[in-house]
């Protein structure tokens, strides 16, 4: 009886991975067959055009890959590149932050994110944003979702042996408990990231694409001026009213600018 | 209780001190401002006493000047916060009624602000003759329309309503924009359904006319109202052309007059006369301008330029809003910022215009606000800044010059001074070097919605988990109580395990051993009556009968248990020899039993389901 329980338990994990792991690709996979030219054609001359230095060329091509609807931490990663290379600072921001969504722990994304931002005065963040910040940077969202569904089913699989073989409990309880205890609190772990991200991800975002956006007191341009939003700025936009955005800094500041100046992501 | 009360009050003391302190260091300074530097006999203009830096100051008075009746209408207030700091302004305003020809100077003024004693600046107006409008000489005062019966009515009306329009010059440079009034006089006459005036011109210029203002004045000793249109006329072609008459459209309303002055006064009865009222026009040329110099701001006509910088006390790295204003006349509506001349060690932003072009077309002056950041705290003044223009009434380039502001950097130890005094420009030729360098593939690339946490399969997935270990505790609970001792359970079980128990003893009768399995199936009998009845095994005989008929067994299965008892009773008792037909039948009886108790439970469960339902 118990080596057929597990070989059952096996065999309905290992389904579970391979769906989660084929169904997407065959997604990506149909729709890649429908383009009407290959991305990943376009992508390697977008390729070819930066290592020219023909910035701008490159630019259009992974343009036209997004816009045919595709994504991928590596395209937003080379658009954020090609726009630095550019001095189009805010743009490249942008698109680094983009691709931070899809692959966050990047070491190149992350260096050139901040090599980017090193001349732009964001304010100084709060440690309470920081830690939120690394929350919501360590996985993405599907990444969060998956592994907490893969520590779901594995966390079943060993209360269903312990309903099903109650007698086996004592002996098993070295390891068994240790076992539940670790896929419990890596459940709730990528439970909270995974929830954290996706509130992070309802969060509208935005970056000052251009130098000088001027945060003022009241939506209107002769208000008191606050401060001044440098390109490549990062703001959370907290209101929208009649062509001004209610934004807020890293440090908590918040005024009123005009949304000419600034790019949602 | 006590103590805090005392804190409070020190706290609010504190505080209250700290407030006073601050609006005591704000930079004290006055200024007399007027809407225009000339104005003709009978005109007059608004005057107002600007006080910056204090909202407590006391109302100035004006020495009597002869030619000027100066007249005080109160103050206004206002407060800024700008970059945290309090600024504070107010404004003492007046109006002055020209009553005699001459230069006027007024002020310097001595304003107390703050506990302190300022000067404010000097101030020349010019009061010209009044213009003389085409009034006839022979015009009396205040006539009685119609009351002379030999002047007919439209010519006394054309003495009494007519429209004027002045000029400066006949002359005039492409881009230049003049200011003039178009007034409509009206001599003791009612009108009504006023259209607003036009000008016939060219092409070559633009004509916007402002909101009208209404005033009276005296013309040869007749009391005129006065609605003066203020007109500015932009003249963007060069070469000759006609410009004018002003026209307007109105109703004269007169009074007919009968014999009977009676009902003439009772019953108001007033005729309306449609007029069509021109002033003169012009004949003006259009000259273009000479080669502009470097800087050239595309103002044409005559300004000066005053520049002030809130705060003048910052952090290195904090904005300073700096305000430069254009005044003076021309095309302050389309004229460019002014120019700072000395940008070291700033971050200049480019400057905005705060003033909206219609309200520079018809004001006198035109705003400008410009952001910086000093980056060095050896920045010690912003400016100066320069305004090029052309005077055309020199004709030739000027520059208005504003005097730098001084101002303290203080160190900010939270300010990269190197990295944000980086200029961009200076890097420009090594843009991105310090990048890493772009990835050779594109990864996984996929539709924006193509994302596992977006399918809905996805979270029915994870439902199977939870099913599972639902499946898991019920049939664990089923197995629990198919093991149990309760009555139902050795009921439930008693057909099984007879029916395994029946199978394992058939190898004996391939065998031959038939006493053996009559034993046996002696004692698989008794179990399987003592599970299906709740009964002890060891003691089920023959007479177990009278007990299963009490429990409702059918008649014919308590037959067949008596014959199978009677039975072995006598293969076992009696020596009666045993063969494998007899084996059969015994076996027969037994098989019937069991059959027949489970169709009786599965009637039983239907009948069961049937009530229950």
């Amino acid at each position: 009886m118990k080596p057929r329980f597990t070989k059952l338990i096996i065999i309905i994990c290992t389904a579970v991975c391979l769906l989660l792991q084929t169904l997407p690709v065959n997604s990506s996979a149909k729709a890649a067959t429908n383009a009407a030219s290959d991305p990943k054609a376009i992508f390697a001359t977008a390729n070819s055009a930066y290592a020219k230095g023909h910035y701008q060329q490159a630019i259009k091509l992974y343009q036209q890959i997004t816009s045919q609807g595709y994504q991928s931490g590596p395209l937003y990663y080379n658009l954020g590149n090609a726009y630095y290379k550019t001095g189009a600072t805010g743009q490249a921001v942008l698109y680094y932050e983009k691709a931070k969504r899809l692959f966050p722990g990047d070491a190149d994304l992350r260096a050139n994110l901040a090599y980017a931002l090193q001349n732009v005065n964001e304010g100084a963040s709060t440690w309470q944003n920081r830690i939120w910040e690394t929350a919501v940077g360590s996985l993405t969202l599907e990444q969060g979702w998956s592994a907490a569904s893969i520590c779901f089913f594995i966390l079943a699989g060993l209360l269903i042996s312990v309903i099903l073989k109650p007698e086996r409990r004592e002996q098993w309880k070295p390891w068994f408990q240790i076992t539940l205890s670790l896929v419990a609190i890596a459940l709730v772990i990528f439970c909270s990231l995974a929830v954290c991200t996706g509130i992070d991800q309802s969060r509208t975002y935005a970056v000052a694409i251009k130098d000088g956006g001027q945060a003022r007191f009241e939506p209107n341009s002769q208000a008191t001026l606050y401060f001044v939003l440098p390109e490549g700025a990062r703001i959370q936009i907290l209101e929208h009213k009649s062509g001004w955005s209610l934004v807020q800094r890293r440090d908590g500041a918040r005024g009123w600018v005009n949304d000419a100046y600034l790019k949602n992501f | 209780m006590k103590g805090l009360a005392a804190k409070l009050l020190i706290i609010i003391t504190a505080l209250l001190l700290t407030l006073t302190t601050g609006a005591a260091t704000l930079a004290l300074s006055a200024e007399i401002i007027v809407d225009r530097n000339s104005l003709a006999v009978g005109d007059s203009l608004q005057l107002q006493v600007s006080v910056a830096g204090s909202t407590s100051a006391t109302p100035p008075r004006f020495k009597a000047v002869g030619g000027l009746q100066i007249v005080y209408h109160g103050p206004s207030t206002s407060v800024q916060i700008i970059n945290g700091r309090v600024s504070a302004s107010t404004t003492f305003n007046y109006s002055a009624l020209a009553t005699q020809t001459g230069t006027y100077s007024l002020g310097p003024l001595t304003v107390k602000a703050g506990g302190k004693t300022i000067q404010t600046n000097r101030v020349q107006v010019t009061v010209t003759a009044a213009a003389t409008p085409p009034v006839p000489a022979q015009q009396s005062a205040p006539a009685q329309i119609a009351t002379d019966p030999s002047d007919p009515v439209d010519s006394q009306l054309k003495k009494r309503l007519f429209l004027t329009m002045d000029l400066p010059r006949t002359s005039f440079y492409s881009g230049e924009t003049v200011k003039t009034t178009i007034r409509l006089y009206t001599g003791g006459i009612e009108i009504q359904d006023v259209h607003y005036p036009t000008i016939k011109a060219a092409d070559g210029c633009q004509v916007e006319i402002g909101k009208p203002t209404e005033s009276r004045r005296n013309l040869n000793g007749i009391q005129f109202k006065v609605v003066e249109f203020p007109t500015t006329i932009s003249f963007i072609k060069t070469g000759h052309l006609q410009l004018g008459p002003a026209t307007l459209e109105c109703n004269a309303l007169v009074q007919r007059r009968s014999n009977d002055s009676f009902f003439d006064d009772f019953f108001n009865n007033y005729e309306q006369y449609p007029q069509s009222l021109a002033s003169k026009s012009f004949q003006v040329t259009i000259k273009a301008l000479p080669p502009p110099p470097a800087g050239f701001s595309g103002g044409i006509g005559r300004f000066s330029l005053a520049a002030t910088a809130m705060p003048q006390e910052v952090l290195a790295g904090d904005p300073i809003t700096v305000q430069a204003t254009v005044t003076g006349r021309g095309n302050l509506a389309s004229i460019g910022a002014p120019t700072i001349g000395n940008a070291t060690g700033l971050k200049v932003y480019d400057a905005q215009r705060k003033t909206t072009k219609k309200e520079a077309g018809f004001g006198n002056k035109a705003l400008f606000e410009q952001i910086i950041f000093p980056l060095k705290t050896q920045v010690t003044a912003i400016g100066p800044y320069s305004l090029v223009y052309f005077d055309p009434e020199q004709g030739r380039y000027q520059t208005a010059r504003a005097a730098a502001i001084p101002v303290k950097v203080k160190p900010n130890p939270n300010f990269n001074l190197s990295v944000a005094g980086k200029p961009v420009d200076s890097a420009s030729n090594q843009l991105g070097q310090g990048l890493v360098y772009i990835k050779d593939t594109p990864g996984r690339l996929r539709l924006k919605n193509a994302a596992v946490t977006r399918q809905i399969w996805f979270w029915l997935l994870q439902l199977l988990p939870l099913a599972a270990i639902g499946g898991a505790f019920f049939f664990r609970r089923y197995q629990e109580q198919q093991n149990s001792d309760t009555p139902l359970a050795r009921a439930l079980r008693a057909d099984r395990h007879a029916g395994k128990a029946l199978h394992q003893i058939s190898k004996l009768l391939e065998n031959g051993a038939y006493d053996e399995y009559l034993d046996e199936l002696h004692r698989i009998f008794r179990e399987y009556l003592a599970d299906k009845f709740h009964l002890t095994a060891g003691g089920i005989t023959g007479s177990v009968t009278n007990q299963l008929a009490a429990t409702g067994v059918a008649e014919t299965t308590l037959q067949n248990i008596a014959a199978f008892f009677e039975q072995y009773d006598r293969y076992r008792f009696t020596g009666a020899k045993l063969s494998k037909a007899d084996t059969a039948q015994l076996t027969e009886l037994v098989v019937t039993v069991i059959t027949a108790n489970r169709q009786l439970a599965k009637n039983g469960k239907k009948m069961g389901n049937k009530s229950g339902g």
